[in-house]
């Protein structure tokens, strides 16, 4: 069965007119199981051969010995915490960006676009380059989670006067945003480069590539930085997912229907910079995943978040281990950034979604 | 119950509501009428607790200042006078989200009859942003009815804000959702209604409050309020009332029109 076929024998029956949950979570089952087979093919895939299969196999104990030696090293010492952090990211980044979006009522606001990635870039770097001399209290404080936090407190700070600019009385203006997130960028870009003045060599080699997007250099230790900060995102940002419909009425109707709308506010936005914040501090500035993701699942499912939120966890964290094995084998044995390919695959799409929303919506 | 006392609203710098007591009550359709600006509206959204004011309102008992949005949510459903939609929803996906948790089963046969009661039956897979604005109004209206789905709940009366439901309906469609309003007040619920239509107001209102630059002019039954004076005062216009032969429903003729046009 195609998944074509697979799709058309779960459409709604004329009863259902207009339902598309089962639709939706067909489409979750399905995301789910292309994420497990992402997943092994991302630890086979690289410069040393292991079939995915076999990685298979071992990993969940069928066989025993079938990698041996270097390979063996490679897929679990290297690949495996390094596809763990890919999905962690791309989760991270898709569920932001769908959540920033619900918040803010509009498709094309996005945390790389609107500045909150530059914030949390901002809050990261403050604490590489500071965090030994000026910073140093506070990083004693929070050890290695001092880049983190400060990558979480920068997004913050960027949510929050970006909603306080561009949102009046409940309604945001697209073009209010868009231009705030413009001249927020540029101030957070202004200040990161002041700091890149400070730091030493070391500090700028590692700045160079963390600033372009990349998981090289993923371990369990990074790993275990980002879960604290995304996982609890996602969960909280699900549990909001029937009161962020609600919102796409606008916050009146929203508040009619018996939400907190104030309070939902705070945790939309605790959230996103919560998850955008670790999503930075561990591998920079990966872009258009939180755009990208949630559109298309959005054509394909329609736009209620009780689905739309699952599914755009699954399809980024899909989205970015396919991203990294492609960084990783395109200039074989160099890597690129997976931040170049993600941007190379998204930026034209950003401006598709333009195109077709031009003359709907005023910019 | 719903009741105010003495409501005052700021708007910016401008006073918009000037000490306005109201009461509606259930079983009946409150209807309130008044020029542009004189401050239906303004009423309508302190009354649902969107707007600040000083005064005291109170829904069954509930400060509608301090009250908490789902303390309120179960009682009165509002329909706004214009809605916006950010994403593409199915018809069925916005009436849907009318329905409180917890009051599943059904859910689905809920949204067809809400459909139904507004004309809009077989609408569910329409997407929402396609459909024009009459109809779109009436979808918001059954997303409204299906939070008051039935009219009385715990011996209480729920309560349906209508802000002008019938502006942009041609006029099949505005007799059949008084229909439904009226049917509402009937089965026990309450109605509290802004329209702009003196006909309208006429024929369906049981209690009809005139607003005049933010003071009630007149309130009280249809025929004691919609009289030539009070309607050519509060509009600043030559309006004639007239009874129609036959019973003794009332209509509105815009006299000075009459006057300076053929006749």
């Amino acid at each position: 069965m195609t998944f074509t076929e697979a799709l058309s024998a779960v459409r709604p029956k004329a009863t259902d007119e207009g339902d598309r949950s089962a639709l939706a979570r067909a489409t979750i089952v399905v995301l789910a199981a292309v994420l497990v087979m992402a997943f092994f093919f991302s630890l086979a895939s690289g410069a040393s051969d292991a079939s995915a299969w076999r990685v298979f196999l071992e990993t969940l104990g069928f066989t025993s010995g079938a990698l041996e030696g270097a390979d063996r090293i490679v897929v679990y010492g290297i690949r495996f915490p390094r596809a763990v952090l890919g999905m962690l990211i791309g989760a991270a980044l898709a569920v932001s960006g769908a959540v920033m979006q619900g918040l803010f009522r509009n498709p094309l606001a996005d945390p790389g676009i609107v500045g909150v990635t530059a914030g949390g870039s901002l809050g990261a770097v403050s604490f590489i380059v500071l965090g030994s001399t000026l910073l140093a209290p506070v990083a004693a404080i929070f050890g290695i989670y001092a880049v983190p936090v400060g990558a979480f407190l920068g997004s913050l700070g960027v949510t929050l006067v970006l909603y306080r600019v561009a949102t009046r009385r409940g309604q945001t203006s697209v073009a209010t945003m868009l231009l705030a997130g413009i001249a927020l960028t540029a101030l957070a870009f202004a200040f990161t480069g002041l700091l890149i003045f400070r730091a030493d060599d070391q500090q700028l080699r590692d700045l160079t590539f963390w600033n372009l997007g990349s998981l090289a250099g993923a371990t369990w230790t990074k790993n275990l930085m980002a879960a604290p900060f995304i996982l609890p995102a996602l969960a909280i940002s699900l549990l909001i997912s029937r009161q962020l419909n609600a919102l796409a009425l606008g916050e009146a109707t929203a508040r009619h229907l018996g939400i907190d709308v104030q309070r939902i506010k705070i945790v939309a936005v605790v959230c996103v910079a919560s998850a955008t914040g670790a999503a930075v501090a561990v591998s920079g500035g990966i872009g258009f995943v939180g755009i990208v993701v949630p559109h298309l699942l959005r054509l394909l499912i329609g736009p209620d978040h009780r689905f739309l939120l699952p599914a755009s966890a699954l399809l980024g964290a899909i989205l970015l281990l396919f991203a990294d094995a492609i960084a990783r084998q395109i200039v074989a044995p160099a890597e690129l950034p997976i931040g170049i390919v993600t941007a190379i695959a998204g930026a034209p799409f950003f401006l598709w979604i333009l195109l077709r929303r031009r003359g709907i919506l005023d910019l | 119950m719903l009741s105010a006392e003495d409501i005052r609203v700021t708007l910016g710098r401008k006073p918009v509501l000037h000490g306005i007591d109201i009461a509606a009550e259930p079983g009946k359709m409150t209807v309130v009428i008044g020029p542009n600006g004189s401050g239906k509206t303004t009423l309508l959204r302190a009354l649902s607790g969107d707007v600040p004011y000083s005064g005291a309102a109170h829904l069954h008992g509930f400060d509608i200042a301090t009250a908490k949005p789902w303390e309120l949510s179960p009682w009165r459903g509002v329909l706004p006078q214009a809605s916006s939609l950010s994403f593409p929803f199915t018809v069925r996906e916005i009436v849907r989200l009318g329905i409180r948790e917890g009051l599943a089963g059904g859910e689905s046969g809920i949204v067809t009859a809400a459909l139904a009661r507004v004309d809009l039956a077989g609408f569910e897979g329409r997407m929402y942003q396609e459909l024009s604005g009459g109809e779109q109004q009436r979808v918001q209206l059954a997303r409204v009815l299906c939070q008051v789905w039935t009219p009385v709940a715990e011996g209480r009366a729920r309560y349906l804000f209508l802000d002008e439901p019938v502006s942009s309906l041609d006029i099949r469609h505005q007799i059949q959702i008084m229909d439904v309003a009226r049917e509402f007040a009937r089965s026990g619920g309450g109605v509290l209604a802004i329209l702009h239509d003196l006909n309208l107001t006429a024929m369906y209102a049981d209690h009809v409050i005139l607003l005049k630059s933010g003071h009630v002019h007149a309130s009280g039954a249809p025929r004691d309020v919609l009289t030539s004076d009070n309607l050519s005062t509060v509009y600043d216009y030559a309006l004639a009332v007239n009874r129609a032969p036959g019973d003794e429903a009332v209509f509105v003729l815009p006299h000075g029109a009459a006057g300076r046009g053929i006749g």
